[in-house]
Formats: C-alpha cells, sequence, structure tokens
C-alpha cells in the first residue's frame, strides 16, 4: 500500500498515511488546507502534481459535504430526544452511587464527540446547531448531577488528603480578582466582543491561571456571562493609565461552569492573533505591575 | 520517579498537560516537535511520552518509529484530535501504548499514563 505524507498551511506534517486513512480524515473534517504532499516525507510537491491524493481529497471533501452533514445532525438530534427525561447516570452510564470523579470521566467522554472544537470552519450551521445542543444538554446534566452529588460524594479511591488539600490551596490562591471586573460581553449577528478594562488590581488575568495565561497566549476573563468552548469571539482591552487600546481574534478554551465550584467563574481564551508589539505591551504592563507591587512592601 | 516527555507544537496544550501531571510529582520534560522529541528521548530515556501526530518538521507517526527505536523501553501514548479508526489502528500497531483523543480530560491523562507505568 502506497504510502504519502501530507503538509497543512500551518507546515504540520502528518504520515504515513494510507489513500484510505487520508479519505477519512478529510470527510471528518479532522485534517484541511492541505498545502503539500510527499510520498517520502521529504520531498514535498503540490496537491495537483500528485493525482491520486489530489483526487482523494476532493472525495473526501465532497463526501463530508451538506446531504451526509444534515443527515448527521438528525442523528445526533434523535440521540438527544431518546437521552431527554433520564437520570444523569442512566445516560453517563454508571452506577447511581458513583464517585463524582467517576462522573466527570463519564461525562467527558461522552460530551467529547460534540465538543465545538471537533467541528471545522466550513461545518454547515445545521450540524453545528445539534452539536451544540446535545453538548449544552450534556454539560447541564454533568452541572446538576454535581450540583445533587455535591459535599456528600464519597471520596475516590487513591485520592489522599494531602492531594485534596493541594488542590483547595491551589483553588483559594487562583485568580485573586473578582467578576465585577470584567466589563461585559456585546453580541451582534455575526460577532461576540468582549471588553476587559484592564488595571492594576486585575492584571492578573494574564498570568495567575496556570494554563490560560500569556505565555500560552491566553487570558483569563473573570465574568458570570457563559460561552461554550470553541466559541470565536473579539477581545478588546482597555488599559487604565495608557491610551493603548488592543484588539485581539480569541477563541474560548476553559470555562469553570461548576466543575471546580471555588473557583471565580468565567472563562478563559486563547489569543489566536496579537501582534508582537501588542504582546509586548501587555508584558510591560504586566511587568510595571509587579514592580510597582514590590516597591510598595 | 517517572519520567515523562510530552511531545505537542501547541503551547497551550503542553501547558494542559503539564498541569494534569503536576500533582503526581513526575519529572516532566518537553518537546514541541518529533525531530526535538527524539533528540531529548535518546538523552533522557523517558519512561512514558505523550506524542502528538500532527506537528512541524516530523511528523509524530516517523516520531513514533524513531523512538521505538532508540528507546524501546519508553511507553508511547499518543494525543492526538485526529481519532479516525483507522488512525487509531495505526498508531497502536506501530507500537503505541494508548490514544487519548483531543480534547481531553486531566483525569484521562492521568488515567492513561498511570495504567501504561503498570504494565
Amino acid at each position: 500500500m502506497a504510502n504519502y505524507w501530507i503538509c497543512d498551511s500551518a507546515n504540520r506534517i502528518l504520515g504515513p498515511l494510507g489513500l484510505g486513512t487520508l479519505r477519512e480524515l478529510v470527510a471528518s473534517g479532522r485534517v484541511r488546507e492541505l498545502s503539500k504532499v510527499s510520498r517520502d516525507g521529504s520531498r514535498w510537491q503540490t496537491l495537483d502534481e500528485v493525482p491520486e491524493v489530489s483526487r482523494v481529497v476532493t472525495e473526501g471533501a465532497a463526501e463530508g459535504g451538506e446531504r451526509a452533514q444534515k443527515f448527521k445532525a438528525a442523528q445526533i438530534r434523535s440521540r438527544l430526544a431518546a437521552m431527554r427525561g433520564r437520570k444523569a447516570h442512566e445516560i453517563f452510564g454508571i452506577a447511581r452511587a458513583s464517585t463524582l470523579d467517576h462522573y466527570r470521566t463519564a461525562f467527558f467522554r461522552l460530551v467529547k464527540p460534540f465538543h465545538p472544537d471537533k467541528l471545522s470552519g466550513d461545518t454547515h450551521p445545521d450540524l453545528r446547531a445539534a452539536n451544540e445542543e446535545m453538548f449544552k444538554f450534556l454539560s447541564t446534566l454533568m452541572v446538576e448531577a454535581e450540583a445533587e452529588l455535591g459535599a456528600a460524594t464519597p471520596r475516590s479511591h487513591g485520592e489522599s488528603s494531602t492531594s485534596r488539600s493541594k488542590l483547595r490551596e491551589k483553588q483559594d490562591r487562583i485568580p485573586n480578582y473578582g467578576a465585577e471586573e470584567f466589563v461585559g460581553i456585546k453580541r451582534g449577528p455575526h460577532f461576540i466582543e468582549a471588553t476587559v478594562r484592564v488595571n492594576p488590581g486585575n492584571v492578573g488575568i494574564f498570568t495567575d491561571h496556570s494554563m490560560v495565561n500569556l505565555s500560552t497566549m491566553g487570558v483569563f476573563l473573570p465574568t458570570t456571562h457563559h460561552l461554550p468552548l470553541g466559541t470565536l469571539l473579539d477581545v478588546r482591552f482597555v488599559f487604565e493609565n495608557s491610551s493603548r487600546e488592543i484588539k485581539a481574534r480569541a477563541r474560548v478554551v476553559w470555562e469553570n461552569v461548576g466543575v471546580v465550584a471555588k473557583s471565580v467563574s468565567g472563562f478563559g481564551v486563547r489569543l489566536l492573533r496579537l501582534d508582537k508589539s501588542d504582546q509586548l505591551f501587555i508584558q510591560q504592563y504586566v511587568d510595571q505591575k509587579s514592580i510597582a507591587q514590590v516597591e510598595r512592601v | 520517579m517517572p519520567n515523562v516527555l510530552i511531545v505537542d507544537d501547541d503551547a497551550f496544550v503542553r501547558a494542559y498537560l503539564k498541569d494534569a501531571l503536576a500533582e503526581t510529582g513526575y519529572f516532566l520534560s518537553e518537546a514541541s516537535n518529533g525531530e526535538e522529541a527524539v533528540d531529548l528521548a535518546s538523552m533522557e530515556r523517558p519512561d512514558v511520552v505523550l506524542l502528538d501526530l500532527l506537528m512541524p518538521k516530523q511528523s509524530g507517526l516517523d516520531a513514533l518509529a524513531k523512538l521505538r527505536d532508540i528507546c524501546p523501553e519508553s511507553r508511547i501514548i499518543v494525543i492526538s484530535s485526529l481519532d479516525s479508526d483507522s488512525l487509531v489502528d495505526q498508531a497502536l500497531n506501530a507500537g503505541a501504548k494508548g490514544f487519548v483523543a483531543k480534547p481531553f480530560h486531566p483525569l484521562e491523562i492521568l488515567g492513561a499514563v498511570r495504567k501504561v507505568l503498570q504494565v
């Protein structure tokens, strides 16, 4: 069987792959924006120069076309209808008396295929909507299950009191700003814009979260508003004591929706496009705040 | 203490994986592409490698083959959003001990790493 290596527009390489696997990946939208192909992993050609690959990519894209996507949307809705009215543990396929950790693991396994990040940008709106309906239904079910279980949930095996206290310590430590710091969300027919008024009191949004921070091109936005994972939005940062205003495209990559009940509610976004100069400015703003704190001590 | 090498071109994913394993006390190192991973693994001989498939410079599958060659004792877990049946089979047949689909929950990563370390 012939093998091929493919390269996408971000210069990421996948291979060796058979044509069948490639077709499957293209049809499901898992790989897209292919720019080059290679028969040996080192010499690269355009897709047009390798007709068998070009054909498979075209056929795969057509397979994942409108009709197939509408059919898939109908399947999801049918599955959702069968789930409604049933208990969380029945839907998650676990015992009613399971620990909260078991509920969470089962929930994440079930909800994963409906995560917005699984969908390509050109997904049919009907399929996107069906995925969102399922994602919201399962998420709500999990939040309700967490509320029911609450503090009464037995501790899972292997979870020591030390690790629990460490986790609590970590949750208490971050973040140290409140939801009132966040200005708000403006929604239009084709856009969502979040405005954040940054000041020395809340500059920790860029640094305090262990995963969504400036080093990973992320920022944590404390807010009571809910935006589903994968949502694309524009974030506008307005800085106190500066005329600088930074606007960046972003995607929701983290949300606190009751999973970590004690932490500040909000969501983390990843900044998709941020100029070097803007990044430098934010870093300097953060550093200045840190220096000012040290000087006050 | 086990040594875990995290290989992903996405800094966010690397940070997320490190956080998922932070409480374990495992020694964690990271690489942002297949080439770096192979170089690092030849020196550090990791117990576990968490390996992405779609990366610059060298494909995860090519890196998987080289890692199996230079440090056959390392247990490799593939972590990828490309979870089509045939690709999962290909990775497992090439010697990966597990496959975790993105997006993942930290408990899944912890469970997968603990599982391969017990074998």
